[in-house]
C-alpha cells in the first residue's frame, strides 16, 4: 500500500486544494482580488475560481461554465450569478450537481423554488416590489405611474410583485412597457404619454434603461421623479447616462456603505486600492457570498452537503451570518434592510431619508 | 449395502443444524427473487424514471414556448395591418392595436426551465430572448403606429420579421434537441431493457442450476430422513422391533433418528421381558393346576371330615387348619397366575380394600425376610370404584414392590404403610415406606416412562403404566410428600362408584357362602366332569352327602356319554383334561345339549383359557376358581339346579 502510495505521489496524483467558484465574467475577478485579501488571508482556506474571460454574460455561457463546475470535485460552493435570469439558468445545474449555490442579489422569487441547493441571499421581488411601491406612494405620493420593465425573469417578475403592490396602495398604471438596452426609448415613453401624465416613472430595468429613461424624462416630464429598481444601481453607468435626469433619479439599494463600521472601511478602502472604484451593493454582496461558504468550509469542513445544512441552519439552528451588508440567514422570513439612494454627479451612492 | 454410523447422533458427522440449513436455503431463495427486483429497480428503473421525469417538463415548456411564438405570430399579423392602414383603415385598427400591445407586454419567461434536459436549455433559452426581444420590438412598433410615425414603424416591421424567424428557428432547434434527448433516452432505457431480458434469461438459468442444488439438499437432509423414519415407524408398527434408522447427521433429524434407535431398542427389550413373563404365566398355569388339584383334594375331604359332627376337640382344629392353609395357598396361586396372565379389561365394582390386601398377599412372602413391618389402616367404609381388579391390583403390588425395594438396602426401621381414606366423594389409597425418599430431580420426571431408580433391575416403566391404570379410572396417582431420607409416599385416588352403576354391574347379589345344614342339593342330579380322581371324588362324596344325585366322568367325552344316558340337572366341570377338555366338551353341549350348556359350572386353576370360546362368554358366576370352597359350588349348583326340580 505505502509503495502505491508512493507511486501515486511521485506521478503527481494528488487531490485538487478545495475552490469556490466565482460566477461572474472575467471582470470579476477583481472581487476575487479583494476576497483574497479580506476573506482569505492565508491559511488552507479555499481557492477561489472565477470563470474564465470568453465567458460572456449570457445564460447559454453561464449554463456551459456551470456544467463544467458541476463536474470539478473540489468545488465546495459557487457565489453568483448575479442576474436573476442567469441565477434562474444555471440554478438547475447546481442542484443536479449537488452543489451549494449562494445568488447575491438576483431577486426573482422562482429562485426560492429552484432547489434546495440554491441560497438567494437578496429580498425577493416580492419585498423589493412592496418597498418601491410603498416608497413611490408614501414618499413620492404619486397615484398615476409608467411603468418599465425589463423583459427578461428580473423585470418580468419585479413587474408582477409591483403591479400587486400599486393595486394594494391605489396607485394607476398608465402603462407598462417592456424594454432592452437597445430599445427605442423615446417613441416608448412618448406612446405612453398619450395615456396621460404620470406622477412617477418606475423603472424595474437594469442601469442602461433607467439612465436613458431618465434623460427622457428631463425634457419630457421636468420634475417628474424616476423611481428604479436594484439592477439600475450602477452609478457610473447612471451618470453617463442620465444626464440631467440623474437629479430626479432614485434607486433601491440592498446595501449602503456605512463608513463606521471598520470592517466596512477596510472593504471600501481594499476595494478602491485594487478597482479605483468605490464597491456597490452587488460587489458587497458577492464579498458576503465568498465569505459565507469560507466560514461554512471552516466549520464543518469541504463536505458539499455539510455546508448546505451549514447554509440553511443559519437563523435558526445557528444565529444569522454578519456579514458586510448585515447579518445574512435563509430562515423563512428573514428581515431585509433596503434603502433608497440618489447618485450623486460624481457617482457617489447617497442615501436618501424616506419621510 | 453398509449403514454409515447407525445407532446414536453422537457417532455421526458434525453438520450444519437443519435449523440453519433452512435459514440459509431461504435467505438464499430470498436473495435470489430480491435481486431481480433490485437489478430491474436500479437499471431499467434509473432509466425510465429519467425518461419520465424528462418529458414531462420539457413538453410542457416546449407547448409554452409555441403558444408564445403562436400568439406573437398574430401579434406581428396585427401590427403588419396596423402599418398597411396607415391608420386609414378599417375600425377595427384600436383593436389590433391593443392585440399587439397585450401580446407585447404578456408574461412569457419559462425559465429555469425545471426538469428540462440540458441539450433543450440553451435552444428554448434563445427561443425566450426571442420572445422577449419580439415582444419589445412589436412595443415599439405599436409605439411608432400610436405616435403615427409609419415610415419608422416600417423599418422596426423589418426587424420584427427577422426576430420572428429567429424565433421559429429558435423553436425548431429546442424541438430537434428535445426530441434528439428524447429519443437518445428512449435508446437509452431500450438498451437497459434489452441487458435485462438477457440479464434476468442468465439469471433464471442460474436459478434452474440452484434449483437441483437446493432439491438435493432438502432430499439429503430432509426428504429422505424422514422417508426412512416413516418406514421404521411402520415397520414397527406391524412389529419388527429390530428395525433401525441410520444416523447420517447430528442435526435435528438425526438425533430424532437416534432416539428412535434407541426408543426400539427398548421396546425389544421389554418385548423380551414380556415374552419371559407370558412364558413364566404358562408355567405357572401348569404348576397351579398341578398344584390346585391336590389343594382341592385336601380342601375337599377336609370339609367333608368337618361336616362330621362327631368331629371335636383338637382333631377338629387340625382339621380347620388344613382347610384353611388349603384355602390360603389356593388364593396365593389364584393371586400370581391373576396378575402375570394377560386379560380383557374386565370393568367392575371393586372395594379398594380387597385389591389391596389382594397386592399385600401377593408381596407377604418379602416381608418377613426383609424386617418389615406393615402399618395397615384401610377405611372400612369407603365406597366401591369402577375398574378391573386385576390392573388395580398390578398398581398397588408395583407400588408395595417399589417401596419394599426403597427399603431393602435401609438401615433404620423398615415399615411399609397402607392407608385407605374416603374423602370428597374419591377413595384415596397411599403407601409409604421409610426408605430413603426420592430425590428433588428424581421427583419431576418420575412418572416419565424409562425413568428407574433400580439401574438394570428396573423397567422404568412401573409408575408410568400405574398412573395410566388410575387415570383411565378417572383417578390419579401422585407422589406425596417425600424428603430425600425420609421416605416416599404414593397417592393413588379413585372416584367412587355411584351406587346405579354398581347395581347394573351386579344385578344379582353376592351369594354368600355360609354353610347349609341338611340336604339342600336333595333331587338334584349332578355330574362332575373331572380327570383328577383325587379331585373328583371328594367333590362327589361332598354332594352326595349334601343330597344331591352325583353321576361321575373322567373327561368331557365320558360325560357327553353319561348325558347321553340321563340328563343331569347341573353339570360340574374342570377345563383341563384328557381324552375331551373342558372346552371342546362345552362345545359339544352348546350344539347337542344346549339346555344342559346352561347348566354348566367350570372349576379351575386357570380361567384364562375360557378367552378361546369364541364369541360366547361364561357368565362369572359359573365360574368357580379352584381350590374351589365346596359350600360356594353348593350355592351356585342350588341357584342354578332349582329349576330342574319339581
Amino acid at each position: 500500500m505505502a509503495a502505491i502510495l508512493l507511486a501515486a505521489a511521485a506521478c503527481g496524483v494528488h487531490r485538487s486544494p478545495p475552490t469556490i467558484a466565482l460566477s461572474y465574467p472575467a471582470y470579476a475577478r477583481a472581487y476575487a482580488t479583494v476576497a483574497e485579501a479580506l476573506v482569505r488571508p492565508g491559511g488552507d482556506r479555499p481557492r477561489l475560481l472565477v470563470d474564465t474571460v470568453d465567458i460572456q454574460e449570457s445564460a447559454e455561457s453561464m449554463v456551459a461554465w456551470a456544467q463544467r463546475v458541476g463536474l470539478l470535485p473540489e468545488v465546495v460552493g459557487v457565489v453568483g450569478p448575479s442576474g436573476s435570469r442567469l441565477a434562474l439558468a444555471t440554478a438547475p445545474v447546481y442542484n443536479a450537481a449537488e452543489i451549494p449555490q449562494v445568488v447575491p442579489v438576483a431577486t426573482a422569487h422562482q429562485l426560492a423554488l429552484a432547489g434546495p441547493w440554491t441560497f438567494p441571499m437578496a429580498p425577493d421581488d416580492s419585498v423589493e416590489g412592496a418597498f418601491l411601491a410603498d416608497y413611490i406612494g408614501r414618499a413620492v405620493g404619486a397615484r398615476r405611474v409608467i411603468l418599465f420593465y425589463e423583459n427578461d425573469e428580473f423585470g418580468q417578475s419585479l413587474r408582477g410583485s409591483l403591479l400587486k403592490e400599486f393595486l394594494r396602495h391605489g396607485i394607476t398604471v398608465l402603462a407598462q412597457i417592456g424594454v432592452f438596452p437597445n430599445s427605442d426609448f423615446e417613441p416608448l415613453l412618448d406612446a405612453a404619454l398619450v395615456e396621460g401624465r404620470p406622477d412617477a416613472l418606475v423603472m424595474a430595468t437594469r442601469a442602461t434603461e433607467a439612465g436613458a429613461i431618465a434623460n427622457l424624462a428631463a425634457s419630457r416630464l421636468p420634475g417628474v421623479p424616476v423611481v428604479a429598481a436594484d439592477g439600475a444601481l450602477v452609478p457610473d453607468r447612471l451618470v453617463q447616462l442620465a444626464g440631467t435626469g440623474l437629479a430626479n433619479l432614485r434607486a433601491v439599494a440592498f446595501w449602503v456603505p456605512d463608513t463606521t463600521d471598520p470592517r466596512q472601511r477596510e472593504f471600501i478602502a481594499e476595494t478602491r486600492r485594487v478597482t479605483g472604484h468605490d464597491p456597490d451593493a452587488d460587489r458587497a454582496m458577492i464579498q458576503d457570498g465568498i465569505a459565507l461558504l469560507t466560514t461554512a468550509t471552516d466549520e464543518v469542513g469541504t463536505d458539499r452537503t455539510a455546508i448546505r445544512a451549514w447554509l440553511r441552519s443559519l437563523g435558526q439552528e445557528r444565529p444569522a451570518f454578519r456579514g458586510i451588508t448585515g447579518l445574512i440567514s435563509f430562515a423563512p422570513g428573514r428581515a431585509h434592510a433596503l434603502h433608497m439612494v440618489r447618485i450623486a454627479a460624481d457617482g457617489r451612492i447617497v442615501p436618501e431619508p424616506i419621510r | 449395502m453398509s449403514l454409515p454410523a447407525l445407532g446414536t447422533p453422537s457417532s455421526a458427522p458434525r453438520t450444519v443444524r437443519l435449523r440453519t440449513l433452512l435459514l440459509i436455503l431461504l435467505g438464499v431463495i430470498g436473495i435470489y427473487v430480491m435481486g431481480i427486483f433490485l437489478y430491474l429497480t436500479l437499471h431499467v428503473g434509473r432509466e425510465a424514471r429519467s425518461l419520465q421525469r424528462d418529458v414531462e417538463p420539457a413538453l410542457y415548456v416546449f407547448r409554452q414556448e409555441v403558444e408564445h411564438g403562436r400568439q406573437l405570430d398574430d401579434a406581428v399579423v396585427a401590427a403588419h395591418l396596423l402599418v398597411a392602414h396607415r391608420g386609414a383603415g378599417p375600425r377595427d385598427d384600436a383593436a389590433q392595436l391593443a392585440l399587439v400591445r397585450a401580446r407585447a407586454t404578456a408574461p412569457t419567461r419559462s425559465l429555469p426551465f425545471a426538469g428540462v434536459p440540458d441539450s433543450m436549455r440553451a435552444g428554448l433559452g434563445q427561443a425566450d430572448e426571442a420572445v422577449s426581444l419580439l415582444q419589445n420590438k412589436l412595443l415599439e412598433v405599436a409605439a411608432l403606429v400610436e405616435l403615427r410615425r409609419f415610415p419608422d414603424a416600417e423599418r422596426r416591421l423589418l426587424q420584427v420579421d427577422s426576430l420572428n424567424r429567429g424565433l421559429s428557428d429558435a423553436i425548431a432547434s429546442a424541438e430537434d434537441a428535445g426530441l434528439s434527448d428524447l429519443l437518445r433516452r428512449e435508446q437509452l432505457l431500450r438498451e437497459a431493457i434489452d441487458s435485462v431480458v438477457l440479464a434476468l434469461g442468465w439469471w433464471i438459468v442460474v436459478g434452474i442450476l440452484f434449483l437441483p442444488l437446493v432439491l438435493f439438499l432438502l432430499h439429503q437432509r430432509v426428504e429422505r430422513p424422514l422417508a426412512e423414519l416413516e418406514g421404521a415407524l411402520a415397520r414397527v408398527a406391524e412389529g419388527e422391533l429390530g428395525t433401525r434408522v441410520p444416523v447420517r447427521r447430528n442435526d435435528e433429524i438425526g438425533r430424532l433418528a437416534g432416539h428412535f434407535n434407541v426408543m426400539t431398542q427398548v421396546l425389544r427389550e421389554r418385548a423380551t421381558e414380556q415374552g419371559r413373563f407370558a412364558a413364566a404365566g404358562v408355567l405357572l398355569a401348569d404348576v397351579a393346576h398341578e398344584v390346585n388339584n391336590p389343594l382341592m383334594a385336601i380342601g375337599a375331604l377336609a370339609e367333608i371330615r368337618l361336616q362330621d359332627d362327631t368331629l371335636h376337640g383338637e382333631q377338629r382344629e387340625e382339621m380347620e387348619q388344613v382347610l384353611r392353609q388349603a384355602r390360603r395357598a389356593g388364593r396365593l396361586l389364584s393371586g400370581l397366575l391373576r396378575f402375570v396372565r394377560p386379560a380383557e379389561i374386565r370393568v367392575e365394582a371393586i372395594a379398594v380394600n380387597d385389591v389391596i390386601r389382594g397386592a399385600l398377599d401377593l408381596v407377604a412372602h418379602q416381608f418377613g425376610a426383609g424386617g418389615v413391618m406393615v402399618d395397615l389402616r384401610l377405611d372400612p367404609t369407603s365406597p366401591q370404584t369402577l375398574a378391573d381388579p386385576n390392573r388395580i391390583e398390578q398398581v398397588f403390588v408395583n407400588l408395595l414392590s417399589n417401596a419394599l425395594d426403597a427399603m431393602r438396602g435401609h438401615s433404620g426401621p423398615r415399615v411399609l404403610s397402607v392407608e385407605t381414606w374416603t374423602s370428597n366423594g374419591r377413595v384415596f389409597a397411599a403407601v409409604a415406606d421409610t426408605g430413603d425418599g426420592v430425590s428433588n430431580a428424581v421427583a419431576e420426571q418420575i412418572f416419565r416412562p424409562f425413568i428407574s431408580t433400580k439401574g438394570k433391575q428396573g423397567t422404568g416403566l412401573g409408575l408410568y403404566i400405574s398412573r395410566q391404570i388410575v387415570r383411565e379410572t378417572g383417578g390419579d396417582l401422585v407422589l406425596g410428600e417425600s424428603r430425600s431420607g425420609s421416605g416416599a409416599r404414593f397417592i393413588a385416588s379413585f372416584p367412587a362408584a355411584e351406587p346405579g352403576a354398581v347395581a347394573a354391574l351386579h344385578p344379582t347379589p353376592a351369594q354368600s357362602a355360609g354353610t347349609v345344614r341338611g340336604t339342600p342339593l336333595a333331587g338334584l342330579r349332578v355330574l362332575v366332569v373331572e380327570d383328577e380322581e383325587s379331585v373328583r371324588r371328594p367333590v362327589a362324596r361332598f354332594l352326595t352327602q349334601r343330597g344331591a344325585i352325583v353321576d361321575e366322568a373322567a373327561h368331557g367325552a365320558e360325560g357327553l356319554a353319561r348325558i347321553a344316558a340321563g340328563t343331569p340337572d347341573v353339570v360340574v366341570a374342570d377345563i383341563r383334561m384328557p381324552v375331551m377338555d373342558g372346552i371342546a366338551f362345552y362345545r359339544r353341549l352348546l350344539v347337542e345339549y344346549p339346555e344342559v350348556a346352561r347348566r354348566v359350572v367350570f372349576f379351575s386353576g386357570d380361567f384364562s383359557q375360557l378367552s378361546h370360546l369364541e364369541g360366547l362368554t361364561i357368565p362369572a358366576d359359573r365360574q368357580l376358581l379352584k381350590p374351589v370352597d365346596l359350600h360356594l359350588l353348593e350355592v351356585r349348583i342350588v341357584a342354578m339346579g332349582r329349576s330342574q326340580l319339581p
